[in-house]
């Protein structure tokens, strides 16, 4: 197993590209601007192509450099371009009434990384791997779960929670990539092109909700609430 | 025989409804919606009837044992009798009678993709096919573009969205399970888990269960007594897709 007879210096970069894009998680949590939240996303989907490559040249896993560069490219740009087109033609800049203020959001998403790492320690344990990269890799990818999960629950903008989404996603894959570097490529790739279509869905869509509800917050979507 | 039934029970909705988007008209969509939804049961009944063990095809990629033909029989029924039902409803929507065959060509790709669900063999396609039911029924929700229609079709692809991509760590950590026991890199077929699985470590399969049946069940609607209002605003859009086993 790869993880086990990692060098230092390669767990050691795991671990900054892994905590680089829990931070970034946490630039989206920190602001109200709608482009922070695609810059932060961007940047984080880079981190992740950059994890892709050194997984790659450490494990010599040669398929994983594809992998990083579709990521780059398709999480990189393309989707953050998608979404920045509906951004623009929305004429939406920020969230305009948050629940929950970014402050109070940071401090209950650091409360959401001890959880995670609670849980996380204590399958390293189990596992016979406490201490190691997998413990770090396997909070980072529950985090960024409960982040996108905490995204979803308190932004009313239709751009932040397709933005939450894809944090879920973003952790999955960054997981993915050091705990199962191994996973076949198929599947990868067909993982990577779901998204896209995913987020083409979610462009049709918010342009029906502009259409037909006159706005893309959730506070207006009020009709069937019991 | 039973490899011909299964590419027949997955071809006939595709073809119907890429008759539906090239023809236009909305009488020959019904028909061809039809026709493949009986297609599809007359299928589904023959593999009920050939299959005895696992048949296994495709590289592996697609199986047919006698779960998945009960499953395609239910789904196929279905499938069947909501197109005999559409026929009769949706004439009712007179304003939409220019947008019909964009509704069956819908219509057909969903019967699809919850057609190559049950007969997928390994379990990351299988994720993908489940996916892909989401994405088509979003846009039937939201067919008739009220606001009603179009709150329905965001609140349901929100919710199923997030709802799978618990169900895909899950899958992660199934694959991570394994491949500490096989390794690093393996297909990840029923039977590859099934033989593993006694060699997994009890702590991280209990996870990756518990994300699974909560993922897939935000899907299937086991959450349903928690959001009755987003079920009944569904169904209350479109009341013949509720039955729909998904």
């Amino acid at each position: 197993m790869l993880l086990a007879h990692l060098s230092p210096l390669a767990a050691s970069l795991f671990s900054l590209l892994a905590i680089g894009s829990l931070l970034l998680a946490f630039v989206m949590l920190g602001s109200r601007w709608l482009k922070d939240y695609l810059l932060a996303f961007m940047a984080e989907s880079w981190l992740i192509a950059a994890l892709s490559g050194a997984v790659g040249y450490y494990g010599n896993y040669r398929e994983l450099y594809l992998i990083a560069l579709l990521t780059a490219f398709f999480r990189g740009l393309v989707l953050p371009y998608l979404i920045w087109r509906i951004i623009i033609r929305l004429e939406v800049e920020r969230e305009l009434h948050v629940i929950l203020q970014p402050s109070s959001s940071i401090v209950l998403g650091a409360l959401l990384v001890l959880f995670a790492f609670v849980v996380s320690n204590h399958l390293g344990n189990a596992l016979g791997l406490g201490g190691t990269v997998v413990v770090l890799a396997l909070t980072v990818m529950l985090s960024m779960k409960l982040i996108g999960f905490l995204m979803l629950a308190v932004r009313h903008e239709a751009i932040s929670q397709v933005l939450g989404l894809l944090i879920l996603e973003n952790g999955i894959f960054l997981g993915s990539q050091i705990l199962v570097p191994g996973m076949p490529m198929l599947i990868e790739l067909v993982l990577l092109f779901d998204l896209l279509v995913i987020v083409v869905s979610f462009g049709v869509l918010v342009r029906y909700l502009v259409a037909h509800v006159g706005s893309t917050s959730s506070r207006e979507l009020r009709r069937l609430v019991g | 025989m039973i490899e011909t039934w299964s590419v027949v029970i997955v071809i006939a909705p595709v073809a119907a409804a890429a008759i539906c988007a090239a023809s236009r008209r909305a009488r020959v969509a019904e028909y061809a919606n039809l026709a493949a939804s009986i297609v599809c049961v007359v299928a589904a009944v023959s593999l009920v009837c050939t299959v005895k063990d696992g048949h296994r095809f495709l590289r592996d990629y697609v199986v047919v044992d006698a779960l998945a033909a009960w499953t395609l029989v239910c789904t196929a029924l279905v499938y069947c009798l909501a197109s005999i039902y559409a026929v009769g409803y949706m004439r009712l929507l007179a304003e939409e009678r220019e947008r019909l065959p964009n509704f069956y060509a819908l219509f057909a790709l969903f019967a699809a993709t919850m057609i190559c669900g049950p007969i997928m063999n390994n379990i990351g396609v299988y994720w993908i096919a489940i996916e892909l039911t989401t994405l088509v029924s979003t846009f039937l929700v939201g067919f008739e573009r009220g606001q009603e229609a179009i709150e329905a079709a965001w609140k349901y692809i929100i919710v199923v969205s997030a709802g799978i991509s618990l169900a895909l760590l899950g899958t992660v950590l199934f694959y991570w399970a394994g491949s500490l026991v096989i390794g690093p890199t393996y297909d990840m077929t029923w039977d590859t888990l099934r033989r593993a699985a006694p060699r997994m470590n009890p702590a991280l399969t209990q996870m990756a269960f518990l994300l699974v049946l909560v993922g897939y069940g935000t899907k299937a609607g086991v959450d349903g007594g928690r959001n009755p209002t987003l079920n009944g605003g569904v169904s209350q859009e479109f009341g013949m897709f509720s039955s729909f086993p998904g």
